[in-house]
């Protein structure tokens, strides 16, 4: 099982790639939109990653919930447990 | 009075360099940019080279959009764009009266392949959110509008080979009707980020297979010519109605004077026998430019190195041209960069302007033994110091399209045709 640590490293890692931003530019309260200036599609093209990534299926009605890298390891590391 | 159409400016990315002044510096040395390419011989391809872009970095380029949002071949033609703007001195042209106007063969069709064996790993949760933007062959011209915030009309084209002829003679047309004062016009095209197009020309036997001697592979008109060789890359050009440029004390290259676009009808990769598609194309520019065969002095040919095309070119030229063919220079961009496809006719016409400004036309190289039925002046091997007052670009693409077009010396004075 993926452990927080490795689950935020990989989140980070995914942030920084799609919006171009240095890993000491993104915090886990970062909002994608607000703050690290993300558009509609950088958020899907991080949803995509995501998923990828953890190989889960993220659904639609989720999506806005998740406005920062800290929701999305909440998120991540929720449905990777059970 | 008919308006005016004059090109100030030029950009572009090609296997010879990455801007236009390290390209024609290759062009006029008669330089071979075809080389062995480890790629298709790994795949197991008869043909195995080609005329790659190198050392492209799309991260280093001053593009308003994230560049993983595009293809390679948008990506070249940001690249090309962003030269050309800069080269026309363009500030900020009424963003209503400027357009973009694009030609790619395929585009980045190659997203299709990439997608597809994400499809088949991973299925359709596998298709990535940018497929779309990476593979509309609209992308290019949409980038181009962004970059620029030009905001009148922009929209590709698709000819084949003829592609950026079309995009040429479309945002003439444009500029001519009153819908555009400023038209970023060419073509773009990328080969080699994956296998598939040039396996697929392969197949269809259209490439050389000149493996042992890659600089001799393209060798248009010339005897032993066996097929061309598969290049890539982009060129723009800055289109500008003829007063917008003179009132703003633009630097003008030429004037593009008029366009033939015919069809032959005939085969969907042959050109027909007798060359009367492309005897129309060059009757019909000459006809628009209110110019006699008399009154061009060269040729940049389409001149693929296919033992068909290089053939039915010259029969054409000589049909057109009459006794007055054999005054003409005639070369072929292609010997030197292979052929960049629907990008290929953006770089002949550049290669034309330039030739009109500063009096010196590019070889074909590679010409060693005449072939009986190609019977024109080739300029062969050697750059040539000449006067170029008027001159023809010609582009003709699978599918039978043939586009023709005329630029010469602008001349301010000079009436309309």
């Amino acid at each position: 099982m993926l452990t927080q640590e490795s689950v935020e490293k990989k989140l980070r890692a995914i942030v920084c790639k799609t919006l171009k931003k240095k890993p000491e530019e993104v915090e886990l309260t970062s909002r994608f939109r607000e703050d690290l200036g993300a558009d509609s599609l950088d958020l899907i093209v991080i949803l995509h990653e995501v998923e990828e990534e953890f190989d889960v299926a993220v659904p639609d009605q989720q999506v806005p919930k998740l406005m920062t890298i800290g929701d999305a390891l909440r998120y991540v590391s929720e449905i990777t447990a059970s | 009075m008919k308006r005016r159409v004059v090109v100030t400016g030029l950009g572009c990315v090609s296997p010879a360099g990455n801007d236009v002044p390290t390209t024609w510096e290759g062009l006029l040395a008669g330089r071979s940019a075809v080389e062995r390419m480890s790629l298709l011989e790994s795949e197991g391809c008869q043909c195995h080279i080609g005329a790659p872009v190198r050392d492209f970095n799309p991260e280093a380029l001053d593009c308003r959009q994230d560049v993983s949002r595009i293809g390679r071949s948008s990506q070249f033609a940001i690249a090309a764009a962003l030269e050309a703007v800069r080269d026309a001195g363009l500030k900020s042209p009424d963003a209503f009266r400027s357009g973009a106007i694009m030609g790619t063969g395929i585009g980045d069709a190659s997203e299709t392949f990439h997608q597809t064996q994400a499809y088949l790993k991973r299925g359709v949760r596998g298709i990535h959110p940018l497929y779309v933007p990476r593979v509309m062959p609209n992308a290019p011209a949409a980038i181009l509008s962004l970059q620029f915030g030009f905001k009148g009309a922009s929209f590709s084209v698709s000819s084949a080979c003829a592609s950026a002829g079309h995009a040429i003679s479309q945002g003439l047309r444009m500029i001519q009707a009153d819908d555009l004062d400023v038209a970023l016009v060419g073509g773009c095209e990328e080969s080699f980020s994956t296998v598939i197009y040039a396996a697929a020309f392969d197949a269809i036997r259209a490439l050389s297979r000149r493996n042992g001697d890659p600089p001799a592979a393209s060798r248009p008109f010339e005897r032993d010519r066996d097929g061309f060789v598969l290049g890539e890359g982009a060129g723009v050009l800055v289109l500008e109605e003829a007063a917008h440029a003179l009132r703003r004390n633009a630097k003008i290259y030429a004037e593009i004077s008029g366009a033939g676009m015919t069809s032959d009808a005939h085969h969907m990769t042959a050109p027909v026998a007798d060359g009367e598609g492309a005897i129309r194309a060059m009757s019909l520019a000459l006809k628009e430019a209110g110019e006699a065969p008399e009154e061009i002095q060269y040729i940049n040919a389409h001149g693929t190195s296919t033992p068909l095309n290089d053939r039915v070119e010259s029969l054409a030229i000589r049909k057109v041209f009459g006794r007055h063919a054999d005054s003409v220079a005639v070369s072929a961009t292609k010997s030197m960069i292979g052929h960049l496809v629907g990008a290929s006719s953006a770089l002949g016409v550049i290669a034309t302007v330039l030739s009109i400004r500063q009096g010196v036309v590019h070889p074909t190289i590679n010409y060693v033994n005449p072939d009986p039925e190609c019977d024109l002046d080739y300029v062969p091997n050697v750059a040539r110091r000449m006067e170029v007052r008027g001159a023809l670009a010609n582009s003709f693409g699978f599918g039978g399209h043939c586009v023709s077009l005329a630029a010469r010396r602008f001349d301010k004075d000079r009436g309309a045709a």
